[in-house]
């Protein structure tokens, strides 16, 4: 028949068991939730700097609020809101696959505003890539007007990435200060075109 | 009884079960994750046949050579023709084809030609052909920029690429040609 168990083994299960939790319960609630883990990998950018991630380099060059708007191909889009407009430069750093600006983003707040495909080809967010290769031309985001004067526009932000699912993926940030741009009466921009400013 | 014949006594009791487990573990741990990485390796273009220009390569029902390779530059007069932005450079790649006799088909159905620059130290990028590109080259291109699957006897066609002038400067250069019905192989060929 086998000796009884003495009572300090009793103990020393009942801590190691305590210390197995304990270590468990630090693991479960140290671990990077779905969001984080699926989260995207910010890039900051500041203006005529250029920003790179893995596979988008930009140079932002200038950011305007205008009330009306011509682009390069003739159109001029009429808006109850106000156009804010980016001047910049994308590239695709490795491939060229699909659009050069899946995502085109302007956050201010809780809201986004996606880059307007109003003028067609006319603004970037329509841009085929070419790798290494430069494509410089114009964002617009058309904005209600009290958006852009609210408190929460000064720390507005564009986000800028390859596919239209950032996750994943680099994500260029830039803040931008909208409420700090006089409006402008009217902007003239040009067509997207291949180099450097 | 001495405690190293009682510890000698339970792994004989329980050695094939611990042999088990340092199989089963293994191949367990290999199994889940060859299930995971073999779709994303048998669909796209993984392995690479590899060759030399002017080598002749035989891939996807055809035989493949690279019969020549030209650079021309923004700057030149033939760059200029072409309609190419600042700071590029066209490389233009005539391939030759020999579609007969190497398979039960005879021709391969289409195929994709991409230029990659790779090296120690530098980001592998890739071009693919301009014929589909976003740049739009001016007049003066090749007639055929891609293979044909209507063509039975040798033929060849000129891919062109448009790269940064710096491309290739300190890293080399290959011209990589998959046939869908064949990948994950791919033919790879080093050019200059």
């Amino acid at each position: 028949m086998t000796p009884p168990v003495a009572r300090w083994r009793h103990a020393a299960n009942g801590a190691a068991l305590l210390a197995v939790l304990s270590v468990a319960s630090v693991v479960l609630h140290t671990t990077p939730n779905r969001e984080l883990q699926h989260s995207p990998m910010v890039v900051p950018a500041t203006l005529t700097e250029p920003a790179s991630g893995r596979d988008l380099r930009a140079t932002v060059h200038s950011v305007a609020v205008t009330e009306a708007v011509t682009a390069g191909n003739g159109w001029a889009g009429s808006t109850p809101g106000v156009w804010v407009v980016v001047e910049l430069s994308v590239e695709a750093v490795v491939e060229d696959r699909d659009r050069t600006l899946g995502t085109a983003v302007l956050r201010v707040g809780d809201t986004e505003y996606s880059a307007s495909t109003r003028p067609g080809t006319a603004t970037l967010v329509s841009g085929r890539p070419a790798t290494g290769i430069p494509l410089t031309g114009p964002l617009m985001f058309e904005l209600p007007a009290d958006v852009v004067s609210a408190p929460a526009a000064e720390r507005a932000t564009l986000e800028l990435a390859r596919n239209s699912d950032p996750r994943v993926d680099s994500l260029l940030v830039m803040p931008v200060d909208l409420a700090a741009l006089d409006v402008q009466p009217s902007i003239d921009v040009d067509l997207p075109h291949w180099g450097v400013r | 009884m001495s405690r190293g014949g009682e510890r000698a006594g339970w792994l004989r009791r329980n050695g094939r079960a611990l042999l088990a487990i340092l199989v089963l573990l293994p191949a367990t741990l290999g199994i889940m994750f060859a299930n995971q990485w073999i779709r994303y390796v048998e669909d796209g273009p993984s392995r690479s046949v590899n060759v030399t220009a002017g080598e002749m390569l035989e891939y996807g029902n055809a035989r493949w050579r690279i019969e020549a390779t030209d650079r021309v530059s923004a700057d030149s007069a033939a760059g200029r023709e072409r309609d190419l932005p600042a700071g590029t450079d066209l490389i233009s790649v005539t391939v030759e084809v020999d579609p007969t006799g190497t398979g039960p088909d005879g021709v391969p159905d289409g195929c994709t030609a991409r230029l990659e620059e790779s090296g120690v130290g530098t980001v592998t990028r890739s071009w693919s052909n301009a014929s589909q590109g976003a740049i739009d080259l001016g007049p003066g291109g090749p007639s055929l920029t891609s293979c044909s699957s209507d063509l039975s006897t040798r033929y060849s066609f000129v891919a062109e690429f448009v790269v940064p002038a710096e491309a290739g400067d300190s890293s080399s250069l290959t011209v990589n040609i998959s046939v869908p019905g064949v990948l994950p192989e791919y033919a790879r060929f080093a050019v200059d």
